[in-house]
This record gives structure tokens, sequence and C-alpha cells, in this order.
């Protein structure tokens, strides 16, 4: 355990929304090229947690992080927090996946290629590509090549969960965040994106908050048991942290 | 921490980007303190012309019941009694009509009528005041004569064509908080068994508590600052009416009266008083809204209680819904007769001629001849105005809105929302006595050939309309989802970015919403023109710094001046060429917006 | 003697060169660039809008804007330069012509009347009965020979030239009750009392036609021969005034509506030129 590679390193991190605290003192190693998944019960304060990597909770007025936060990267160790490395490079970086599935009133293709060609400068035909290629990653491009100009909201929840995906990816990040990305679809969307990120595993650090036992059991390395805003565990035995989550987590999938 | 960091090993790109983001937040910043500065610029100007009444000991004048300028009289005490009397009693018969209505459009079934009834009262938001008073004039008033023998303008006429000026804005908010709490409420209502009309009385209105109190309030301040009505209808006598036929004048009729009096003489500077008064009223109901709605406390005590008694009898449901009823049949029964008698003067004289009188068309389009007798100066002066208005009080009311929502926390952003509703409610006239006595201002200290003008009147009109266009592009924003909102910054968009490519075109509906209520309310005011450049006859304005006609205006001098039954028709064929004007306006929005979404998608 | 000669070859003159001298007063606006705008007083503004309209006509790069508002606008907005002709009804009073140094060109006689619903009854009233009228004394018109009716009155606004000229010449100063409506210009004084039926109100004798009904005041007809003559008392000048001597354009056009070729625009507006 002591030999992996950190990917990021929190120390005595805390959030208060409006001066009310959801997470303290939470000292934790997210290591490279694993996942890591976050369980706990609901307002445990998960995906507080996952947003406090992205910087995303300063979008909420009210919302004051404490603590140290180390991102480490190929070029060296940067504090996000202390302004080490620009919030959109940092939130590029590390990319994100919402609960529902939150495709844009645009086409397909748009979907992708307009955040590419505005935070990326990508021009349109590199933009093309590189959408094609995250949509090949994401496993949905047999399905949507041949409707590419198509309004996003067609497409099925477990395809636009994979289109969400695949404009994540098409940013080129390091890390994937993942808030129980399958827990508004049905059982076979559902399976459909756990065996896609079957296969991110590794090549990306995947840090996801999830409900399911099963399916942390599947997928996690590594498991964070999050309690009343307090960080319990990993303990390096999965089965032994599953075992300790509270009840209410048995639910499939 | 802040949310833009010094570029540190990154590429020009995100300098670049970063650049953006800091411009926007400093121009939308900067939009956003322009009404501030226009609100504080108001009731300094207010204040600062009543100031001779206290130091020249006059201030005793003002508060006294009788106005007699001639005899050094300046008692502004029976304005005042008139302008409450007037809107309250147009508040207490529009209310219980606009919730009537209501509950006709909420009532079971939602049929086909109750769709075109709803259809009905948006369309009156279209209908310019001038025009309301217009047809009264000729409709009501002979009307009213005739039944009560022969007088001629009164407290009456002015009640009741007030009270349907501002039953669209009671329905309108009545109607969007009661369908948003009637949506949230169907099942559950259901569940327990509620008749729809007991569901609307048990769970509804208490339900919907804050949306009725926003609602009186905005209904009641649009009834005490409106000019044209009193002033038409009205008398303008300076008394305190007896009976509803006796006549009255409100503050902001003697505003417009008195404007023409000595700039030195007490009498000038007591319609700053007035001035005062009606902007303080307004900010006093803006400030009385505000917290009661934050908190949007439950409805309590013995209105909840009469509510249950009806809900329990059917004698006294069945008396609610003939209300319903006959509410409905009332308001669609007057817009109908006002249409139909608009409709029948004024399309026999719907020609060219109307428009070009006897000059040939071409030559009138170009400039090169004069129109007399013609509405086409006073059509390509309200165009004008409309578009130079639209042009200031958008992007500013626009980026005012985004520093709103995104870049101004805590007492700032207090302020502005503040300063956005109290403008909104700062009467038009109030405006154009500010604009007026700037340009005198202007003339005695540094641009002495500063003159009334068509820049004037739209830079007074573009403020008059800049709050709703920030309140629009405000609300618009806040009301998307949070997932939306977070999606652009998870993607390392910055908060520029974000803004322009997914928020302002996801709210973009409601923005253009707020659009055109602005660029309707810049075609229809008069109150503001009448004071700051508007003229009767003057052919096509040449320049920002001419002089102008505008069809409100030209139906407001038509009414009282008309000289024959030709110049009458002309007022008809302007009411009805307004009337198309804004609903025209209504149209091209719709066209823009439609085009801006198919934009966005590809 | 000799002057009288004079005066006669110069009418001579006059009328023989009639046609080719409204085409000499129209002719100088020839060439002529600019704008001239006018307010003020609202009895003026058909001679106003007449005069523009020919101008404009022969010479579409000059721009005439005609605004109404009445006396006290006229006074002020001249005053403070924001016009550049001021119409009054009434003679500038000593303190007006002080504070702006304003000056006065006079161009017609007007007389100011009583006027009433053409369905009244009443054909004569006293210069006494309209004081009482108006001051609220005489509240029914039975009391004057008319029906048993309730007198509505029709009065003008602040600003109003033709209401100083009623109120010191015909009310002598008098009450006006605070009850009376107010109206803003001639012409809406007209469409009121017009649409009353026991209106009482009083006007620019060039706005009376057909619609209302100007009784006889002590006996006089309220006419525009009878003011010019002085046998009917309640009259006035109108006036243009301008803030210091009128330069260019705005000399120009006060030339023409003082001038013979305007006499015919204000005659058909109701009003007796001056000579």
């Amino acid at each position: 355990m002591e030999t992996l590679n950190p990917h990021f390193t929190l120390r005595g991190v805390g959030v208060t929304l409006n001066g009310r605290r959801i997470l303290e003192g939470i000292d934790l190693d997210i290591p490279k090229g694993r996942a890591t998944f976050i369980m706990g019960r609901s307002g445990a304060g998960k995906t507080t947690l996952l947003r406090v990597l992205n910087r995303l909770n300063e979008c909420f007025p009210g919302s004051e992080t404490s603590g140290e936060v180390l991102l480490h990267l190929d070029r060296g160790v940067v504090r996000p927090y202390a302004g080490d490395i620009a919030l959109p490079e940092l939130r590029r970086l590390v990319g994100m996946v919402f609960q529902h599935p939150n495709v844009l009133p645009m086409s397909i293709e748009a979907n992708i290629a307009m955040p590419l060609s505005t935070v990326r400068g990508c021009g349109r035909d590199e933009a093309m590509e590189v959408a094609r290629l995250a949509l090949q990653e994401a496993r949905l491009w047999e399905e949507v090549r041949d409707r590419l100009d198509a309004d996003a909201r067609t497409l099925s929840g477990g395809q636009q969960q994979r289109l969400c995906l695949a404009r994540t990816l098409a940013m080129k990040p390091d890390v994937l965040l993942l808030d129980e990305p399958t827990s508004s679809l049905d059982f076979m969307a559902a399976r459909g994106i756990e065996e896609l990120l079957a296969g991110l595993k590794g090549r990306y650090t995947l840090v996801v908050v999830s409900h399911g036992r099963e399916f942390s059991a599947r997928l996690a390395d590594d498991i964070v048991i999050l309690r009343d805003g307090r960080v319990h565990g990993p303990s390096g035995d999965i089965d032994a942290d599953l075992d300790t989550c509270p009840e209410g987590l048995e639910r499939m999938p | 921490m802040r949310q833009t960091q010094p570029c540190r090993q990154q590429s020009t790109r995100f300098c670049r980007q970063l650049f953006f983001d800091r411009a926007a937040r400093a121009l939308s910043c900067g939009a956003g303190f322009v009404s501030l500065a226009t609100l504080a610029a108001i009731f300094a100007f207010l204040a600062l012309l009543s100031l001779p009444l206290f130091t020249q000991g006059q201030w005793d004048s003002v508060l006294q019941t009788v106005w007699r300028p001639f005899e050094g009289r300046y008692g502004i005490v029976p304005m005042i009694a008139g302008s409450l009397i007037l809107s309250c009693s147009a508040f207490a018969l529009a209310y219980p009509l606009g919730m009537g209505v209501c509950l006709f459009v909420l009532g079971p079934g939602g049929g086909l009528l109750r769709r075109a009834t709803m259809g009905v009262v948006t369309f009156m938001t279209a209908i310019p005041t001038v025009v309301y008073g217009f047809v009264s004039v000729f409709l009501l008033v002979p009307l009213l004569g005739r039944a009560f023998g022969g007088r001629g303008p009164s407290l009456l006429a002015a009640v009741l064509t007030l009270a349907l000026l501002v039953l669209p804005t009671i329905v309108l908010f009545l109607h969007g908080s009661m369908r948003e709490t009637e949506e949230r409420t169907r099942l559950t209502s259901a569940a327990l068994g509620f008749t729809p009309l007991q569901a609307l009385l048990l769970v509804v209105l208490p339900g919907s508590a804050a949306g009725l109190r926003t609602a009186a309030v905005m209904g009641w301040c649009r009834a005490l600052s409106d000019t044209l009505i009193p002033l038409m209808l009205a008398g303008n006598a300076p008394q305190f009416p007896d009976s509803l036929f006796d006549s009255v004048r409100t503050l902001t009729a003697h505003i417009a009266l008195v404007v023409a009096m000595d700039n030195s003489s007490p009498a000038f500077h007591s319609l700053f008083a007035c001035g005062l008064t009606l902007f303080g009223v307004s900010l006093a109901a803006q400030a009385a809204l505000r917290p009661r709605s934050a908190t949007s406390g439950p409805m309590r005590g013995r209105t909840l209680g009469l509510l249950s008694f009806m809900a329990a009898r059917p004698a006294c449901r069945a008396l609610v819904s003939v209300w319903a009823v006959l509410s409905a049949a009332a308001v669609l029964a007057s817009v109908g007769a006002l249409l139909v008698f608009l409709l029948s003067r004024s399309l026999p004289v719907l020609d060219l001629r109307l428009f070009f009188g006897d000059t040939p068309i071409l030559a009138a389009l170009l400039g090169r001849q004069p129109v007399w007798d013609g509405l086409f100066a006073a059509c390509a002066g309200t165009l004008a105005l409309v578009i130079l208005a639209s042009l200031m009080a958008i992007p500013v009311g626009i980026a005012g809105g985004v520093a709103l929502f995104q870049y101004l926390r805590g007492p700032w952003a207090a302020a502005l929302r503040f300063s956005a509703n109290a403008l909104a409610g700062v009467p038009s006239i109030v405006m154009g006595l500010f604009g007026f006595s700037l340009i005198i201002l202007l003339r005695h200290t540094v641009a002495h050939e500063a003159n009334t003008s068509l820049l004037l009147s739209a830079v007074c009109i573009a403020l008059l309309v800049l709050p709703y266009t920030i309140n629009a592009t405000a609300q618009s924003l806040d009301t998307l989802p949070v997932d939306l909102r977070l999606l652009g910054p998870s993607l390392g968009m910055t908060s520029w970015q974000s803004l322009r490519r997914i928020l302002l075109p996801a709210a973009g509906r409601g923005i253009l919403g707020g659009v055109v209520l602005s660029m309707g309310r810049a075609a229809e005011d008069t109150a503001v023109i009448l004071l700051t450049g508007v003229v009767a006859h003057g052919g096509l304005p040449r320049g920002l710094f001419d002089k102008f006609e505008a069809l409100p205006f030209t139906i407001y001098y038509l009414a009282a001046q008309y000289q024959s039954a030709h110049d009458l028709a002309k007022g008809f064929g302007a009411a009805l060429t307004l009337l198309a004007l804004t609903v025209l306006l209504f149209c091209i929005a719709r066209a823009l917006q439609g085009r801006m979404e198919r934009e966005w998608k590809h | 003697m000799k002057r009288s000669m004079h005066f006669a070859a110069l009418a001579a003159l006059f009328l023989f060169t009639c046609t080719a001298a409204r085409a000499d007063m129209l002719q100088q606006f020839a060439g002529q660039k600019g704008k001239i705008d006018i307010a003020g007083g609202t009895a003026h503004i058909p001679v106003m809008n007449e005069a523009a309209k020919r101008i404009m006509t022969v010479n579409p790069d000059i721009r005439i804007t005609v605004e109404g508002g009445g006396t006290g606008v006229g006074v002020q907005k001249a005053g403070e330069g924001l016009v550049d002709i001021g119409n009054t009804g009434r003679a500038l009073s000593a303190e007006e012509v002080a504070k702006y140094g304003l000056v006065s060109f006079p161009f017609a006689v007007d007389g100011v009347t009583v006027v009433l619903n053409p369905a009244n009854a009443v054909k004569e009233l006293t210069a006494a009965q309209v004081q009482d009228i108006f001051a609220g004394k005489i509240t029914n018109w039975k009391d004057v020979g008319g029906a048993d009716a309730a007198i509505t009155l029709y009065t003008r606004d602040e600003a109003s030239g033709t209401r100083e000229v009623f109120w010191e010449k015909l009310l002598k100063k008098g009450a006006v009750a605070d009850k009376a409506n107010v109206v803003a210009s001639n012409g809406a004084m007209k469409v009121a009392v017009s649409q009353d039926a026991s209106g009482i109100g009083y006007m620019s004798i060039g706005f009376v036609d057909a619609t209302v009904k100007a009784p006889l005041l002590d006996g006089v007809e309220p006419s525009q021969a009878n003011a010019t003559s002085g046998a009917y008392k309640v009259a006035r000048k109108l006036f243009m005034n301008t803030k210091g001597e009128p330069q260019g354009l705005t000399k120009l056009f006060i030339e023409y509506v003082t001038g013979p070729e305007c006499t015919d625009i204000i005659s058909k507006a109701g009003y007796i030129p001056l000579k």
C-alpha cells in the first residue's frame, strides 16, 4: 500500500457551507491509476468530498474549504487551493461526470465539440476527430455515428450518460470523478457503464461516489467510508470495508 | 479563495481566457452599478430640487389641503389623497377580479376556454396604457354619462379603466405562483379526496401566500404610478372627492400638468415633493415586499379559517365558481368591447393616407418631403425611440443581471437587487421629471446646448426598462438546474465561457421575455416622453438631438385636440397602429428566440 | 394726408403683387437649412402648423417642430432656451421679461369666451353669473334659466394663458372652485364641453365650432370682430416670444407669420391678424 503513488493528498480538509460543517478533518490519499470508491449514507458529504478535488464547491456561494490539498502531476506537486494551477486547467485535468446525465440541448456532436473548442481551442476538424475517439472510448460511437446531428436529448438514459463520459474523456483528463454514475439508470444501462468503467480503470485515476455494494465490490480498488463528514478507511481490505458500511447499501445494483 | 488565479506556467491561451473572464466580470459589475447610480441620481435630484421648500420655509405650505398657486397656496395633500383613493379603488376592484380569473383558469377542466382566457390576459399586457385611456374617453365616458347623467370625466371612469390596466399584472403574478403550487400539490390533494375547487381553496391559495402578496403589491404600485389614465379620465380637479362621480387629481397627473410652471417658483419645487412622495411610496412597497417573499411564510389564522369555511360549504363553493366565471366573463367582455370598438372605428380609415397623408410614399420614406396629416413621422419616431432605448437598456440590463447572478455577492448583490426593484417601481412621470430637470441643470452648468431630444427620451426610457431586463436575466439564470451551472466549470470552462456557451443560451427564453417586456414598455410609454422631447408636429427626426413625434403621444394629443372627424379617425388609427406595433414586437422577439436556439444547437 | 397717400400706394402695391409677394416671402427660406422648435400656447397651434407646413413644403431641409403645453410652457421653454419660439396667449409679465430677456411678437387678436354644450338651453349669461358659477356659488343650471341639472365646471391648467386672461378679465381674479375639472388645452376644452351636456368652460373664440356654443356675455356676442373693436372685453393678443432678438431662421419665421402672407392662415384659424 505504502508504495503506491498518490494522485491526491488531502490533509485536514474541511468544508463548510454557509457556516454549516459538511466535511471535517479529512486525511486521505487517492492513489494514481486506481479506482477509489467513496461510500456512505445520504448526507454524509460524499459529493462534497468529490467536489473538493476539482474545487467545484466554490460554485456555491457561502462555501469555504480549509486544509491542504496536494495534486501530484508529472511536473511536480501543486496545491490547487493555493493557486498553483489555474482553475480551468485543474478542472480539465480532473474531469467529472454527474449523477444525472447532464447533456446540453444541442446535437450529439456539439455536446463534445463545443466544450473542446471553447476550453482547448480545437479547430473544427480536430474537435471532430477527438470527439470520435472519445465516443469510441465511451463505446457509443457505433450507436450514434449515423446521427451525430441529432439532439442529444433523444438518446436513452444510458447513452446520455456515456455521452457525458465521452465529453469528459475528450478533454484528456488524468482523473475522472464520477458521482453515482449509474444510480439514475436501469439495470442494463448501469451494467454497460460499469463495464465501461472497468475498461477505463488503470488508464485513469477514478474517484467514484457510489451507493451500490455489488457495484463497488466489482470495481473498487479502495473504499473510503464517510460518516458524518469524517472519513473511515481505506483499510486495504475491500470486503472488510464493505462490511463496515452502514446498512441501506445493500440495494442493487 | 479567488476564482481567477495568476497565470503561472500556463499557455497564453489561458492568460487570454482569464483576461476575458476578468473583463466580463468588470463590465457586468459596471453595468450593474448603472442601476444603483441611477437610483441614487433620481433620489438626489428629487431631494435637491425640493430642498428650496425646506430652506425657504415653504414646507408647511406644501402640506396644505388647498392647491391655488395664484394665491400662493401650494398644498399637495389633495393630490396625495387622489392618488391613494384612485389606486386603492382600482386595486380593490382589480384584485378580486384577478383572483376570480385565476380561479377560473386553474379550475377544473382546463379546456380551451380557460387557455384562451389566459391568452387574452397575456395579450392585455401588450395593450398600451394610452390606448386604454383613448378608448375609455370615447367609449366608457359617454356610456357612464348616459347611465348616470351628463357628466364628463370622473373618478369612476378612471377607476374602471385603471382596474383593467392593472388586471394582467395581478393575474400573471397570481397565476404564476398558484399554478406552481397547484402542480406541486395536485396528487396530494387528489389523494386526500378534495374536489379541484376545494384543492384550490384549501391547498393552493394558502400555499401561494407569498405570491398573493407579491401580486397585490405589484398591482397596487402599477395603479399608483400610472399617469395617463388619471390625466385623461379623472378630471384633474385638485380636491377631495365626495363621490365616485367627482373629479380627482393624482400626484402623477399633477406633475404632468404643473411642470410648465416657472422653474424657480414654489409650485415647480412642490412637484419634486410630489415626485419624492411617489418615490418614497414605491421604495416602501419594495421594502415591505422583500423580506416577506423571502420567508414565504404560510397563510395563518382568519384567512385560512375563512377559506376552510368556504371550502366546506357547497353554497360557498358554488358562489366561488360563479364569481370565477363572472370575473373571466367580465374581463373577456371588457377586452372584447375595447377591441371591437377600436377596430370598428379604425379599420374604415386604415389606408396609406392615414400614414402618409397626401405626400407621395416614396418621397416620404426617403425623407425628401415632410408628411402632413399622416402617422408616418410618429411611427418612425416611436421605432427610433424603441431601438435606441433597447440598444442602451438590453446590453446593460443583461450584463447587470449576469453580475447579479454570477459576480456579485453579499451586500453589493443586495444593493443591486434592491436598486433594480426600486427602479422598477419609479413612476414613469417621475423618470420624465428627472430627465427634464437634468437638462435644465446641464444647461445651467456644463452643457449650455443641452436640450430635450430623442436621445434624452431614449436614455430616460432605457433607465425605465433597465430593471425589467436586469431582473429577467438574473431570474432566468437563477432558475437553471444546478447541474447545468456546474457543467461548464467541471469541463474546465472559465465562468465567462460557461455563461457565454451554456448558461446564457439556456436562459435565453426567460431573458428574451424580459427584453420583450422592455421593448413593449418603451414603445407604449407616454409620460416619460411627455417631458423629455416629444412634439405634436415635426416630421422625421434628423438626428439624436432632434425633437420627435411618437405614436403614444399622438394618441394622447388627438384624444384631446382633435379638430375634425378626420383627426379623430387618425387617433383611432394611431391607437390600432401602436397596438399592432407592440404585438409585432412580441412576434419579432419570438422569431429571434427561435433563431438563437437553432444557432446554439449546431 | 401725405401719410394716407403713402398707405394707399403701399396697399395698392401689395394687392397687385400679392402672388409675387407670397412667393417672395417663402422664397427667403429657399436654400436655408436648420430647425425651429416651437412650444407653448395651444391656441397658436393651428397657425404654427399651417405656417410650418407651407415652409417645409417649399424647403424640406428646414425642420419645424410644434409642441403645445400652454402659455406657461412657452415662457418656460423659450426662457430656458429649450425652444426657439415660445408662444403665449397673454402679454408677458414684467417679471418674466426681466428674468429671461424675452422679446414678444404679437400676431393676432383673440377673444376668450364661455362655452356650453349645444344642448344647453341657456343663451345668455352676465359676467356676474359667470363669476358665481365658476366660484361654485351657482351650482344648478335652473338658477340661470336653464334645465334642472347640476353644473359641471371645466377650467384650464395652471400653465394656460387662456385661463389667465379669463380669470383676470372676466372673473376679475375671483376664485375658481376646486372641484372644477382641469383640461390641458383649448382643444381638450372643446372636446370635454361638447361631450358633457351640463358642462361649462371657456376657450379661445378661434376654437369655437358647431360642437360647442358660446352664449352672449352681458348681451354682447363673443366674436373676433367684437373683440377687435373692443365691444367684447375678454380679449387678448397672441404672441410669439424669443429669448433676445430673433436670429436667422427664427427671425424669418416670425417675419413670415407677422407678415402679409400669413393673414389667411390666421383668419382661417379663427383669429384677426394684427396689421
